[in-house]
């Protein structure tokens, strides 16, 4: 973190590509990221399962194409659902997994989102792209210690009165990012639903919107107020949270886990044919 | 699917998760309750027993008129009068309760109330317990004092007032089975009057039989009249109506000879100086001597004379026509007489019918009347015994007094119930927002929603080490130990003395 201390935002955007980034895994592993994690094998192993399967769909929109097939919402209903956590481990699982590079991209204006917990606070970033048309997306991307896992940060917001005539809506920014990065898969974190308006706004230019479900915290009526807060096509998908415990029907409630996590430095065993097939 | 373990797992798990909650409800179910304890005013009783003579002070005589009541009955009754309305407002008056009931509205309230809370309580048949609580033990005293002194009060002129009651309604009562006894009496006599012959008189004769027999009776006396009225007529026709010389029962030898043969008879039972002897002797001398003077007579004597035995014969004969005469007339009487009643006599049974309903009538006001005369006189003797016995109906055993120590509130149990009570709010509470609780547990849960799921992802924290559980664990059970450590000093402050 102490790494990045950029002097003064405004002037600083106007600055080339080479910018301060997370250097080491270790950083990113402070902001969150656990999917690299040796004690921690069985969340990896969870988000790895969730990031394949939101490779297929995203691959799919893609394939049909679809507006923005490339693109991913993160979204809750509530504040401290997870929603950082799980875009950036679902960013780098997806990295991982699929032969595309990942560019998340901070959409959270509040306090302690990634570009904070990245120390990028400063930089420039998406709110940059709202502000003036002219800035490319390229010029925004900072790349990460982890292969394929690319970062936009949320931007310095522009003061009301500069914003006034140059300003965009935040879908075209979408848009234009979306087809600037066409190579790659775009994850957007953003806001809670049912407290900002921004994921409902950036929603319908979306492709594939995954909705954080917090375990034993969100409410299902809840749950149903933001579903309807969702328009535009895209395709939602839940995902469950902080589950506490084993279940059986979750993933990893094998005893072989137990044995391995008992150790830690054994090798990774292949995961059984018959869970993939419990997981579709 | 779910096996119950599981979900009693879950169950456990979210309960966990908000056991502060429950420690917190607990705690502050606990203080207000304890406190609220704590300020509750306490509560004395005051207890007097009394004798009261039941018997005497409800039934005095009337007794055995009306349907006696039951034992039960005269309690309730006891009790009415003890709480009476009158009754109270003199114990409000004496008391300081009079202080809280200034106004009309108040006092009433202040009766009610008093009704409600003067506890009055048969321990035997006349021994009575008068219980009464409040918050002063002086004005807990006084009431039972004033309910006492104002029941002893009343007792004496209550009683008299129902002896003149009593004996009121028993002279009205005499008064009316008076005038009924007289019609009843006026009925009987008329009937009588009117049945007299048919009914069965005090002489216990049927006048019907007695027309009979008398009927009876006069036609043979009429055949035996008869019958010598015939003898009376041969012997008259028989017999001469004139006398000739000869043989005639005047001539003076034959005398004669009658006189001495009476005398030889005489002579031969009697001495010669026996005066029936001397007489006779003499009678024969007179007519040896006699016959010169009839002598003369005999020229005369031999004129036809009537003969008085035919004379005589006539005489009874004209009698006895005369008497057949007389009884065929008492006959003819007798048979009228005789036919009237038995016209009469078909009626009879209906008459008797009537006359015993008139009997019986008659018998039982008299009854009653009898019975309700000697009662007035009884009441009177025992009214004379009342006054001069009449303390004996209440007496006080125990004078009212009233412990020390408050029975109520019982703080002890209140606060231990205070106590559970909060532990079932802590428990409520959790129970109730887990209920209440909306959110999902498993991905079948979420599949439910009918959404794709992408999967779903373990809690990041690492699992708490045990030593880690055990501190959780001792930090509540402390939350816990200390509200039982708590509730042992509430019951030890509740336990002092006040």
């Amino acid at each position: 973190m102490d790494a990045v201390a950029p002097p003064d935002p405004v002037p600083v955007s106007r600055q080339p590509l080479v910018r301060p980034a997370p250097r080491t895994i270790a950083d990113l592993a402070q902001a969150g990221l656990i999917i690299e994690d040796e004690g921690r094998t069985r969340l990896g192993d969870e988000f790895r399962i969730c990031a394949s399967r939101l490779h297929s769909t995203i691959k799919a929109s893609i394939l049909s194409g679809e507006r923005n097939g490339n693109t991913l919402l993160v979204t809750s209903t509530k504040p401290a659902e997870g929603k950082s956590f799980s875009a950036l481990n679902l960013a780098a699982a997806l990295a991982q997994t699929a032969q595309r590079p990942v560019v998340l991209v901070d959409a959270d204006l509040k306090p302690g989102s990634i570009s904070e917990l990245l120390g990028l606070k400063r930089q420039p970033g998406l709110f940059d792209m709202v502000a003036d048309a002219s800035v490319r997306p390229s010029e925004l991307v900072v790349a990460t210690p982890l292969p394929g896992l690319s970062v936009i940060p949320i931007g310095v917001p522009a003061l009301q009165q500069d914003l006034d005539h140059r300003r965009r809506p935040l879908v075209e920014v979408v848009d234009a990012l979306s087809a600037a990065l066409s190579d790659c898969t775009l994850v957007l974190d953003t806001g809670p639903l049912l407290s900002t308006s921004d994921p409902s706004v950036l929603a319908p230019s979306v492709a594939q919107i995954v909705m954080i479900v917090e375990s034993g915290r969100t409410q299902k009526p809840e749950l149903e107020a933001a579903m309807d807060l969702i328009r535009g096509n895209a395709k939602v998908m839940l995902m469950l949270n902080k589950v506490a415990g084993r279940q059986r029907s979750s993933f990893g409630a094998y005893s072989y886990y137990g044995d391995y996590y008992a150790r830690p430095n054994a090798p990774p065993p292949a995961p059984p044919s018959s869970l993939s097939k419990s997981q579709n | 699917m779910e096996t119950l373990r599981e979900l009693a797992g879950r169950y456990g798990a979210l309960a966990w998760r908000r056991r502060w909650l429950a420690v917190a409800a607990a705690w502050l179910v606990c203080l207000a309750g304890w406190f609220g304890v704590a300020t509750l005013p306490n509560k004395y009783e005051a207890n007097a027993r009394v004798y009261i003579d039941a018997d005497a002070v409800l039934t005095p005589l009337l007794k055995g008129i009306a349907v006696e009541s039951s034992l039960q009955d005269e309690l309730d009754l006891l009790q009415h009068m003890l709480l009476s309305r009158p009754n109270l407002e003199r114990i409000i008056a004496k008391t300081d309760l009079q202080l809280d009931a200034t106004t009309p509205i108040e006092t009433e309230r202040m009766v009610a109330s008093l009704a409600d809370k003067i506890k009055v309580v048969a321990q035997t048949r006349n021994i009575f317990s008068i219980t009464y609580r409040n918050t002063s033990r002086q004005l807990a005293s006084d009431v039972v004092q004033a309910m006492l002194a104002s029941f002893i009060e009343n007792k004496a002129g209550d009683n008299r007032d129902e002896i003149d009651r009593a004996s009121t309604f028993i002279d009205s009562q005499i008064s009316i089975y008076e005038q009924q006894l007289r019609a009843a009496e006026n009925r009987r006599a008329a009937f009588r009057k009117k049945y007299i012959e048919l009914l069965p008189g005090d002489s216990g004769v049927n006048q019907l039989e007695m027309a009979r027999t008398q009927v009876r009776t006069l036609n043979g006396e009429l055949a035996d009249a008869q019958g010598r009225r015939t003898l009376l007529a041969t012997q008259l026709a028989t017999t001469q109506a004139t006398l000739g010389g000869d043989g005639a029962p005047g001539d003076p030898h034959a005398q004669l000879r009658l006189a001495e043969d009476k005398l030889r008879e005489l002579k031969q039972v009697y001495t010669d100086a026996y005066p029936e002897v001397m007489t006779q002797q003499h009678l024969v001398d007179t007519l040896r001597t006699a016959p010169s003077v009839p002598a003369g007579d005999s020229a005369g004597g031999m004129r036809a004379t009537s003969n008085p035995v035919y004379e005589q014969f006539r005489l009874r004969l004209l009698e006895t026509d005369s008497q057949i005469e007389s009884l065929k007339r008492q006959i003819a009487d007798a048979k009228t007489q005789q036919d009237r009643l038995e016209g009469i006599a078909k009626g009879v049974p209906e008459l008797e019918a009537q006359y015993t309903n008139l009997n019986r009538d008659y018998e039982v006001v008299r009854r009653n009347y009898d019975e309700l005369v000697s009662r007035r006189e009884g009441m009177r003797i025992s009214d004379a015994a009342q006054k001069k016995a009449s303390n004996i109906k209440l007496v006080i055993i125990d004078p009212p007094s009233v412990p020390r120590v408050p029975v109520a509130p019982n703080r002890s149990l209140l606060a231990i119930g205070v106590m559970l009570a909060g532990l079932g709010a802590g428990a409520g509470v959790v129970a109730g927002l887990i209920a209440l609780d909306q959110s999902f547990h498993s991905l079948i849960e979420l599949r439910a929603m009918g959404l794709p799921v992408i999967g779903s992802v373990s809690l990041a924290t690492i699992a708490p080490t045990l030593l880690e559980r055990i501190r959780q664990l001792a930090l509540f059970g402390g939350a816990v130990v200390l509200l039982l450590l708590a509730l042992g000093g509430v019951l030890m402050h509740f336990a002092q003395p006040i």
